[in-house]
């Protein structure tokens, strides 16, 4: 690639064209995870995912751009959009497993439709019961319990989801069980919303 | 997004709430979830001798397009053969409720219920199904009957 300004020779990882220091749009195809110089994969450690988009941030903050060229002030919200879009998918450990199984192929939403899982949906349907009851008693010791036992289960299913990650080379199988433990995390953060209503609501994917 | 008057009035006064006996041989029940939602339905239908699906009731826990589907669904099947219930489609759903695209889903879900009760009526009574249980389309369909998804979806 060539910048956009001088011509000179461009590498993809280069926010800044190394000759003339002039911002450089992202590479065709780039996906969040370059969006903050990260490679493709699942584990990532949270403290330098924070260092990387503080910095990035600094780097391409439109203030900074405010008397350079036209170009280059699109290019700078352009890339902080992107940033913040990256950060906000890649900070969530079950969002940046949907986003890598969409770019994997495996788009969850599509993949998965109507669950006919009888035995999770019948232990599904008790909680909801339990929890309804619970709210309507204001019973706030069940409350608390069943806040906690998903929160247990959502702490497993990103242990399990990181292990299917975590293989060499994750096959369909490994996906789609990924694919399934994302579907069962749902409910189980629909339970802690409605169980502990200090909790943040679920998030889209 | 704001809800249409009749989602709204199934919302607030659903109709048919509540559980039919599981184990009674003439007692369908269907219970499907929504995983892009987290949404779970279980709709029961108990049919009569002459195919006629006499009462229905649903137990939904999700959104209210959700509740509003299932709702109407359990209105609509009562007093209809178990081959015209089968008949009705999520678009029919969609439109009387007025859905919005986002909540289309919620139809698909109702009729996928509807459709997972009467397979499991026809299953008890040794009927051969008109519609198989699991309605999920294409290679997922494959995917099951290797037992890949078993373990959750």
């Amino acid at each position: 690639m060539n910048c956009w300004s001088c011509q000179k020779a461009v590498g993809p990882e280069d926010v800044f064209c190394p000759a003339c220091r002039v911002l450089q749009p992202e590479p065709p195809g780039a996906d969040l995870f370059s969006a903050l110089g990260l490679s493709r994969g699942y584990d990532i450690d949270p403290d330098d995912l924070e260092a990387r988009f503080r910095a990035r941030s600094r780097q391409l903050h439109p203030d900074r751009f405010a008397r350079a060229s036209a170009r280059e002030r699109r290019l700078s919200l352009e890339r902080t959009t992107r940033l913040n879009d990256a950060y906000r998918t890649l900070k969530d450990v079950r969002r940046r497993a949907a986003y890598l199984l969409k770019l994997l192929g495996k788009d969850p939403v599509v993949e998965a439709r109507t669950l006919h899982d009888p035995e999770f949906l019948e232990e599904q349907l008790e909680l909801r019961e339990m929890l309804a009851l619970a709210r309507e008693k204001s019973d706030q010791r069940t409350l608390a319990l069943i806040a906690t036992g998903a929160r247990d289960r959502l702490a497993a299913i990103d242990e399990e989801v990181a292990r299917l990650f975590a293989e060499a080379d994750p096959g369909e199988e490994a996906l789609l069980s990924i694919v399934s433990a994302l579907a069962r995390s749902r409910y189980f953060e629909n339970v802690v919303a409605e169980a502990d209503p200090t909790a943040p609501p679920a998030q889209p994917r | 997004m704001s809800y249409s008057n009749k989602v709204i009035d199934h919302y607030e006064n659903p109709r048919n709430v509540g559980s039919l006996d599981k184990s009674d041989a003439d007692v369908g029940t269907g219970l499907v979830g929504a995983p892009a939602c987290g949404d779970v339905m279980k709709l029961q239908i108990k049919v009569n001798e002459q195919g006629v699906i006499e009462d229905a009731k649903f137990k939904t826990f999700g959104c209210g397009s959700a509740i509003a589907s299932s709702s109407l669904v359990t209105e609509w099947v009562k007093g209809r053969t178990v081959e015209e219930a089968l008949a009705i489609k999520n678009t029919d759903v969609a439109q009387e409720l007025n859905l919005p695209p986002v909540k289309i889903h919620c139809s698909v879900l109702a009729e996928d219920a509807i459709k997972a009760a009467i397979a499991d009526y026809q299953k008890k009574r040794g009927l051969a199904p008109t519609v198989k249980a699991d309605t999920v389309k294409g290679d997922r369909q494959a995917l099951v009957s290797k037992g890949v998804l078993k373990a959750g979806l």
